[in-house]
């Protein structure tokens, strides 16, 4: 049976029920309302970011619930992005932020997971000019400040 | 700013090239003519260039209307610096004529001039305040000057004080719609944060850092004040300050692989400095300081470490290879370390007797301790010996300056009654029989040593028949280059000298790890020994370089000890066939590290046949000096495994 979901901007999107419920909270929606086609709208979600969401949970719509694993082992952490994950989340950074948001705000906790991860390796290996620049954010130290903390954080330059 | 530089360096241009053919400095020319000839009819016998010089006439002689139709003839020509003239003359007569002073700005706009063009349609708007026309100017000229705020501004003004209906108005309103959204556009760009910390929620924020290293969080701090702030205030991100520079091979190899129990894979780190180290604990009181081989680390650094109060947190904290902080320094910073669990201080130089005595006092909760490769005597044990250790479960001490006695071994053992890992690689005892009292050590699982030089064979193999009756579940034994290992060695191990009242057979039942690697006595006839006595948990052993053994032996400890083997090394052996690789396809089907470097006669195919039967559960394979495996089944193997990292293939002439 399929649900519909309403965006902010008042689109609706019909989608399989097996597909919605990878969002936990539209998943515990539903059980809550029980059987009901009535539209749930989602007021923190605008269309584009809703179809970008839908795209990943159909994609991901056979993958088994994911078991929450701790690893230690640092070679695991943060570059182990599936490749249609990888291509998935080659958007712009505006989107990148509002589909992390909506993930979090739908509870799709493998898809707050690539999302965290692509902005981890937005950040790893860049020097910290490049890193600004990533994020349009603008240098507020003073000259005397940068230079001091450039010198304090040699070590970490290189590496 | 910069269009309008551009315009006004085109302008200048422009007027430059106007100068130079103003009409009564300009020969007459066939343009001039060309010129001249569609001049309306009303301007009579008037011609443009008799004219000109009269521009700068007190009185006006000319009427304003045939002004306006030179001035017209000209700006549809393009030459707007005439026409500019034709123009100014004309509102010399008559100032407030709004078509004139919005053709003289036209005119000024054509020619860069945007400054002179927005006075004269400020003019406008002045004195026709409901006359769509100056608002039209100056937005325009506003626009030219991509001032977007500005000009929208002023067309929604104007839409709100112009008469409506006329041409210009609906121009107006439309140019009034049009620039708001434009402008509503620019001000979402221009306030489009892509800053995390800005746009993300704190609990995310620590998600995304939490998953970088140490080092690339310490880049991110210099980033901005902000991120500065927010990452200095997750305080669990700096209980641990990690500083070491690892070389890479720490990283590849998998933890059960490893040989215990003391790892020194770190490399020098000039660039960390005191002032580095006291910028990063500013932020909370750290748990944890690697520093790893940091030269630069100074005397005066624990003192300042103990003044700015982030001593008494510590548990851990390892320094290894430096030699500027001072013995006095080191004891005294003891004091300030209750906590302390774990302490790293191979190679340094200041760690002598003294300061070791004052750790050991002073930190009751140490759990390890590598005091390896420092300058030390068994002195520093043996003082003050009531005191004992009892937390301690790894020690490290090899490398003493004066070879140590029974007392000095024995005093050890009692003050660290429960050790769990020992390693004294390099210490030199004062007769093999000295590490008996090692045998006390019941807790014992890891043991090192390098030490039983002696060939003494039966003070040796009473030795570590005392240790085998002793120390009842060891996992690891580490005894590579020993002369006293011999097959009675591995009889102990493996079987034991059935020990009154247990069934325990030596140390089959516990050890992991076997590490018996150029042992020059060693011979095939203690390892066909292991086929009738395994040692069936080992999940590494290394024969490397055994003088005395030979192919049927290796594969006969291979048969016998491989069920559950992950590394294996037996590297060194020229007479070693394909039949290892064979041994150990078919005997260790979980093996994932095979040494077997410097073989002379292993080939591509015992390689294949490995790589074929374990795929990629094969972590590593290194075939380095191997002259009979050729390249072609290097890479072949090399594909196989997807990483070409994974297979070791490296010639030296030496060994060749």
């Amino acid at each position: 049976m399929p649900v519909i979901l309403v965006s902010s901007d008042n689109q609706d999107f019909k989608v399989d029920k097996e597909v919605a419920e990878r969002s936990i909270l539209i998943k515990n929606m539903l059980e809550d309302v029980g059987e009901s086609d009535s539209p749930i709208p989602l007021p923190n979600v605008t269309a584009a970011v809703l179809t970008k969401v839908i795209e990943y949970c159909e994609h991901h719509r056979n993958d088994p619930v994911q078991v929450p694993e701790e690893t230690d082992d640092p070679r695991k952490r943060s570059n182990d992005i599936e490749e249609w994950d990888m291509k998935f989340m080659q958007v712009d950074q505006e989107m990148l932020f509002e589909i992390i948001l909506a993930a979090n705000y739908l509870d799709i906790k493998p898809l707050l997971d690539v999302g965290c991860k692509t902005v981890a390796n937005i950040i790893k290996g860049k020097t910290p000019e490049e890193i600004r620049k990533a994020f349009n954010i603008v240098n507020d130290f003073t000259p005397e400040e940068e230079a001091q903390i450039k010198k304090e954080n040699e070590w970490a330059e290189d590496r | 700013m910069n269009s309008n530089n551009g315009g006004s360096k085109a302008a200048s241009a422009h007027a430059l090239k106007q100068q130079r053919t103003l009409p009564y400095a300009r020969p007459t020319n066939t343009s001039n003519t060309v010129r001249r000839s569609p001049l309306p009819q009303s301007t009579g016998s008037l011609s443009r260039q008799s004219l000109v010089p009269q521009a700068n006439m007190q009185v006006e002689t000319i009427p304003v209307n045939d002004l306006v139709q030179l001035a017209r003839s000209a700006f549809s020509q393009k030459d707007f610096k005439d026409a500019l003239q034709f123009l100014t003359r004309a509102l010399a007569v008559a100032p407030k004529d709004i078509n004139l002073l919005d053709s003289r700005a036209a005119s000024y706009e054509k020619l860069g001039r945007l400054d002179k063009t927005l006075d004269d349609a400020k003019v406008m708007i002045r004195t026709y305040p409901q006359n769509p026309k100056g608002y039209l100017r100056a937005g325009k000229t506003l626009r030219l000057q991509q001032n977007i705020r500005a000009a929208t501004k002023l067309y929604v003004a104007g839409v709100e004080r112009c008469v409506k209906g006329s041409k210009d108005f609906e121009t107006l309103e439309r140019m009034a719609a049009e620039m708001t959204t434009k402008l509503e556009e620019l001000i979402k760009n221009e306030t489009r944060v892509l800053d995390p910390m800005e746009r993300l929620p704190f609990e995310l924020i620590m998600v995304i850092f939490g998953s970088l290293t140490f080092t690339e969080r310490v880049r991110c701090l210099t980033i901005s004040k902000k991120w500065m702030t927010y990452l200095g205030s997750v305080r669990h991100f700096w209980f641990s300050i990690d500083l070491a520079r690892r070389t890479p091979t720490a990283v590849r190899l998998p933890a059960h692989a490893m040989f215990l129990p003391t790892q020194h894979d770190l490399e020098p780190n000039n660039k960390v400095t005191n002032k580095t180290v006291l910028q990063l604990v500013k932020f909370v009181p750290p748990r944890a300081l690697w520093l790893g081989y940091a030269q630069q680390i100074t005397s005066g650094f624990l003192s300042q470490l103990g003044r700015v109060r982030r001593a008494a947190s510590l548990e851990i904290f390892s320094l290894t290879s430096n030699s500027k902080i001072y013995e006095q320094e080191f004891s005294q910073f003891w004091s300030l370390t209750p906590r302390l669990r774990v302490l790293n201080l191979h190679d340094c130089f200041g760690m002598m007797d003294g300061a070791v005595v004052s750790v050991i006092e002073r930190c009751s909760n140490l759990e390890e301790l590598d005091i390896s490769e420092c300058r030390i005597t068994e002195a520093c044990v043996m003082k003050n010996s009531s005191v004992p250790l009892p937390n301690l479960k790894k020690l490290a001490i090899g490398r003493w300056e004066t070879a140590f006695s029974k007392e000095g071994i024995d005093a050890m053992v009692v003050r660290f009654p429960n050790l769990v890992t020992l390693d004294i690689r390099t210490m030199r005892p004062k007769g093999i029989e000295a590490l008996e009292g090692l045998s006390k050590l019941t807790q014992l699982k890891h043991l090192y040593t390098d030490s039983i030089e002696t060939s003494n064979d039966e003070a040796t193999i009473w030795v570590v028949q005392r240790w085998v009756e002793g120390i009842p579940h060891l996992e690891s034994l580490q005894m590579p280059a020993c002369k006293g290992v011999s097959d009675a060695t591995i009889q102990l191990i493996a079987a034991g000298q059935g020990e009154p009242g247990s069934d325990r057979r030596g140390w089959s039942g516990s050890l992991k790890m076997l590490d018996l690697s150029s042992s020059p006595y060693l011979t095939c006839q203690s390892l066909s020994f292991l086929t009738t006595h395994p040692l069936p948990r080992l999940h590494t052993l290394n024969l490397n370089k055994c003088g005395r053994v030979f192919e049927q032996g290796l594969c006969q400890a291979i048969s016998s000890c491989g069920s559950e083997l992950v590394r294996l090394e037996c590297a060194g052996y020229m007479s070693v066939t394909d039949k290892v690789f064979h041994a150990i396809k078919d005997h260790c089907p979980k093996i994932e590290m095979v040494n077997l470097s410097s073989c002379g006669k292993v080939t591509g195919l015992g390689l294949k046949a490995l790589v074929n039967a374990r795929g990629r559960e094969l972590e590593r394979v290194c075939v380095d000096n191997c002259p009979a495996v050729y390249l072609d089944a290097v890479e072949w193997a090399r594909s196989i495994l997807g990483d070409p990292s994974r297979v070791s293939y490296h010639f030296n002439r030496m060994n060749r």
